[in-house]
């Protein structure tokens, strides 16, 4: 009697965090503070940074501000972003849709095909689109040319508009990941109501579906917009030849300039900070749109089960349209991939083109690098999302179950990394692993400064998944397995885990995935022990050995393909809705 | 008689002092030879503690991890040791110099045993004072050939030319043919290639033109701004596959011809041509970073590639090879140039550091071709 007369005052001791929990939500935390750091105090130096030929300057900023140049860099990147977000939306959307709300036949592979395209890199996407839409040697401005008597191609895909709809054809399959649970959650009963009402499937689409599904898209459209801004490969691949410059190859050229002095960590560091505030300010806005979700929840409680929509004919035209994106952004590239890998040069299919095709490319390959590379890259996608998910777990789970007004910091902390380019997190990484680490931990050169910044770099994306996962639990649960005795470790491993299982089944998957063809920051911060196979694969290309930085991809997508299949197959097992 | 015995003596002294001379030029040579192989023998000493040779450069350069490979091999039979090569892509010359540069600082060791550089990046290693002074003519093999105003050496002998390479245009062989292969930079103008031609993001070739020996800034300035409205894009030196694809049909100008010398012995269509305007070699140039964890094995290697095995090797991996050598493939094209009355250059840090509004005007260069302005 007396126990259970204590227990009210149990359970809100033991609803406080465990020390354990809040040293790991806080690990993370004094990591994004300290690249923050590094980043302002690096933005005020020219000169070999860390060292006594680098002076303290405000230059840097007023070359960001003063440059012309600069702001047509903005510009462009703008235009970029909003292409981006727009394809991804305009793909990725309606694919959610069919997989989710309808009775699509084979909607298993649609899930197949979304989790493969990941595994493609971007390089070879916009390489497969330079090939199909070059404005000289893309096969359909050649056909077009031919068809309509045109002295040159009426489609530019090196624009910003054009390499916005390339990487958007990228991004499609985040959407699709970021929008499917919203469609899953959807109560479809007003759908109905208005069906009944006699509204069609387009007035129905626009007068009550999109309304309730906006914040949701908008929250997954502020998150691509943030990606867009730092996407690197299709910029540098299609751009940089093109002279159309983003923010995220304008920072490489001042971190690499190519042949004429220093690295302008300076300026890459000034822009840095700049683009803290605009993260400030997406983030915000990213809060105030989760805040104002409640407005048009309409999923209702236990015993929920979303109706699905026959389609009749229309499997037909849906299966077209997935098809169609299949050919444009997997097929095609990974084709373009297998003829590069096995022909001595890149040019365009030809009969004569076919008969020189050998394995040159793969005798030629420096396999040491390749092992090399692929040792890292495994230990990588072994560790990054297990770490990942238990930094993230806490985090979450501070966010959501604590009423500290400091979680609202916490949140903001997570959400940081997102809006922060991975470039100049790399290069924050590399200063203080250079600089003041050493002495300390010797994390210079190692592939555990790699994981460091993946891990960091997907904080944001984990702990969206897993707030909301952990707001559908009620802490009644928790509650009564810290009355049976549980510690808040058992607790957690024993009631959360399981309740979450298909949410952190989902952030592994694509944490892992994520890691395994992640470039930006490994090109940053390879050595002679750390190099991953992304890495090896940009140093191919950008050295101009094409056919080998093919061979290398179709080892790496055969490698890994297996094991991605067989984790999804066990995710999708959680994830799917029952039809 | 008495002149046959004066003429006997004549001869006897002019042996006795032919000889003498003679016997202590073989003494000396023996003596340098000798100190040669004191210099070396204490290289191979040193080597043979140091296991592994690391290696970060352009994944082109030296054809990378197989060309690293194939050299280290014979330089491991040549000299009786057993190091084992490890190859990792890198960044660009400059890049990396900084890179070693930061690592020094920071009390770290080198991600790569050995440097290679372009006489822009040595320069700034002597500003930054991050390579390690070798006495290098001791320890060569043999004698390099003289070039009037060219010295080998980086000055604090930091640094060693090894190679060197002309600056010219290369083209799609395929797709231009007959008179339509540039010759001069105005051919490049030519309305025919509008939107059709790349140049580089760093100015190659260019920036050694504006320079008062050659045709100066004014001229070059102006020709570059003709050039930046008529080429359709940017592309690096390396990038020749975007030539075979079709993408641009030339490349005006490129930093050298080594690609083209290796892609033309594999069947590529590619081409090379030297400008009649003037003819500019870029050399390349090979230290031993202060911090590197094989310095012995470093220098021993860039001794290897001044040996006529050294120099073949490269040439057979890489299409290079050294000027001041008289086998060189690089020296006929250079002589070649030199007999149709070209004006000659050899890029060096010396001579970079002669020309003080290079490094300005190449800035300015690559603005108008990014453009940046107009």
């Amino acid at each position: 009697m007396e126990a259970v007369l204590r227990m009210p005052r149990l359970i809100a001791t033991r609803l406080r965090a465990s020390p354990m929990l809040l040293m790991l939500a806080a690990l993370p935390m004094f990591v994004i503070l300290g690249l923050v750091v590094a980043l302002v105090w690096i933005s005020f130096q020219t000169g070999i940074v860390g060292t006594p030929n680098a002076t303290y300057t405000l230059a840097n900023y007023a070359e960001i501000f003063g440059d012309p140049f600069v702001l047509k860099v903005f510009w462009n990147t703008i235009i970029f972003t909003l292409s981006t977000t727009f394809t991804a939306l305009a793909i990725g959307l309606p694919i959610s849709r069919l997989t989710e709300r309808t009775r699509l036949p084979g909607k298993g592979l649609v899930y197949t095909i979304m989790t493969l395209g990941l595994l493609i890199p971007g390089i070879y996407t916009a390489m497969g689109w330079t090939f199909i839409a070059h404005v000289r040697i893309g096969f359909l401005n050649r056909w077009l040319m031919d068809v309509f008597s045109l002295d040159q191609g009426p489609i530019n895909i090196a624009t910003p508009v054009g390499m916005g709809f390339v990487q958007g054809l990228n991004l499609t399959a985040l959407a699709f990941i970021l929008t499917a649970q919203m469609f899953r959650a959807m109560n479809p009963s007003l759908e109905e109501a208005a069906k009944i009402h006699g509204l069609s499937f387009i007035g129905t689409l626009r007068r009550v579906t999109l309304p309730l599904a906006f914040p949701a898209i908008l929250a997954a459209m502020i998150y691509m917009l943030t990606i867009g801004i730092a996407t690197f490969d299709v910029p540098a691949i299609i751009g940089l030849g093109n002279r159309i410059y983003m923010l995220s190859t304008y920072v490489y050229l001042k971190a690499n300039p190519p042949d004429s002095g220093l690295p302008q960590h300076g300026v890459t560091a000034a822009l840095g900070t700049v683009m803290i505030f605009l993260a400030l300010l997406l983030t915000w806005w990213y809060g105030q749109m989760l805040r104002q979700g409640h407005r048009y929840e309409v999923v209702t409680g236990k015993g929920y089960r979303p109706a699905l929509i026959d389609l009749g004919g229309w499997s037909v035209v849906a299966w077209f349209f997935i098809a169609l994106y299949f050919l444009a952004t997997k097929l095609i590239p990974l084709l373009l991939i297998a003829y590069a890998a096995f022909t001595p040069y890149l040019a365009p299919p030809s009969y004569e083109m076919l008969s020189k095709m050998s394995l040159a490319g793969f005798y030629n390959l420096n396999w040491d690098l390749f092992w090399r590379g692929l040792y890292n890259t495994v230990l990588l996608v072994l560790t990054v999302p297990l770490i990942t998910l238990l930094l993230s777990f806490s985090i979450s789970w501070l966010i959501v179950r604590s009423r500290s007004r400091l979680r609202y910091l916490l949140e903001f902390g997570a959400f940081l990394p997102h809006a922060l380019p991975e470039v100049i997190m790399a290069i924050g990484a590399l200063l203080v692993a250079l600089f003041v680490l050493p002495k300390i931990i010797p994390l210079y050169g190692s592939v555990w400064l790699i994981a460091i910044v993946y891990v960091i770099s997907r904080i944001a994306f984990a702990t969206r998944a897993l707030n909301s996962s952990l707001l559908q639990i009620h802490r009644e649960l928790e509650e009564a397995a810290y009355t049976a005795g549980l510690s808040p470790m058992r607790t957690s491993w024993r009631i959360l885990v399981p309740l979450l299982r298909p949410t952190l089944m989902s952030v592994w998957i694509w944490s892992a995935i994520l890691v395994y063809r992640e470039l930006t920051v490994a090109v940053f911060l390879i050595s002679q022990e750390n190099i991953t196979l992304p890495a090896v694969i940009w140093s191919y290309w950008f050295s101009g050995a094409t056919n080998q930085a093919a061979a290398v991809t179709l080892l790496m997508t055969a490698v890994l393909t297996p094991l991605i299949l067989i984790f999804w197959w066990f995710g999708r097992r959680q994830l799917m809705p029952e039809s | 008689m008495h002149y046959r015995r004066k003429a006997s003596a004549i001869l006897t002294a002019i042996t006795f002092v032919a000889g003498l001379i003679s016997l202590s030029w073989v003494s000396g040579v023996s003596a340098a030879e000798g100190g040669k192989s004191a210099a070396i023998a204490e290289l191979i000493k040193g080597a043979k503690q140091e296991t592994t040779l690391r290696a970060q450069w352009g994944a082109d350069t030296l054809d990378g991890g197989p060309g690293l490979q194939k050299i280290v091999a014979a330089m491991n039979k040549k000299y009786g040791l057993n190091i084992k090569p490890s190859f990792t892509p890198g960044a660009n010359m400059q890049g990396m110099m900084a890179k070693i540069t930061r690592e020094l600082a920071a009390g770290q060791p080198a991600s790569s045993d050995v440097y290679f550089g372009n006489p822009q990046s040595m320069l700034q290693a002597m500003s930054a004072n991050s390579l390690k002074p070798v006495d290098w003519y001791p320890l060569l093999e043999r004698p390099m050939l003289k070039e009037a105003g060219f010295d080998p050496i980086v000055p604090g002998n930091i640094g060693i030319a090894m190679a060197s390479t002309l600056v010219g245009a290369i083209y799609n062989s395929n797709l231009v043919k007959g008179n339509d292969i540039p010759h001069k930079l105005e051919d490049f103008l030519n309305p025919k290639w509008k939107g059709k031609i790349a140049s580089t993001p760093y100015a190659a070739g260019f920036r050694e033109f504006a320079m008062p020996e050659l045709l100066g800034k004014e001229k070059i300035v102006e020709f570059t701004k003709k050039l930046s409205k008529h080429i359709g894009g940017l592309i690096r030196c390396g990038e020749t596959d975007r030539l075979t694809s079709g993408e641009f049909l030339m490349l005006a100008l490129a930093c050298g011809d080594q690609e083209v010398n290796m892609a033309q012995r594999q069947g590529v269509p590619l081409g090379y041509a030297i400008m009649d305007d003037a003819t500019i070699s870029h050399t390349r140039y090979a230290g031993v970073p202060k911090n590197s964890r094989a310095p012995n094995t470093a220098a021993l290697f860039i001794v290897f590639l001044h040996t006529v095995e050294g120099q073949k090797m490269m040439w057979d991996i890489d299409g290079l090879d050294f000027h001041l050598y008289p086998e060189s493939n690089q020296k006929k094209k250079l002589d070649a140039a030199k007999a149709k009355g070209a004006k000659v250059v050899i890029s060096s840090p010396q001579w970079l550091n002669k020309n003080k509004n290079y490094d300005a005007t190449q800035k300015e260069l690559e603005k108008i071709l990014r453009g940046e302005v107009s």
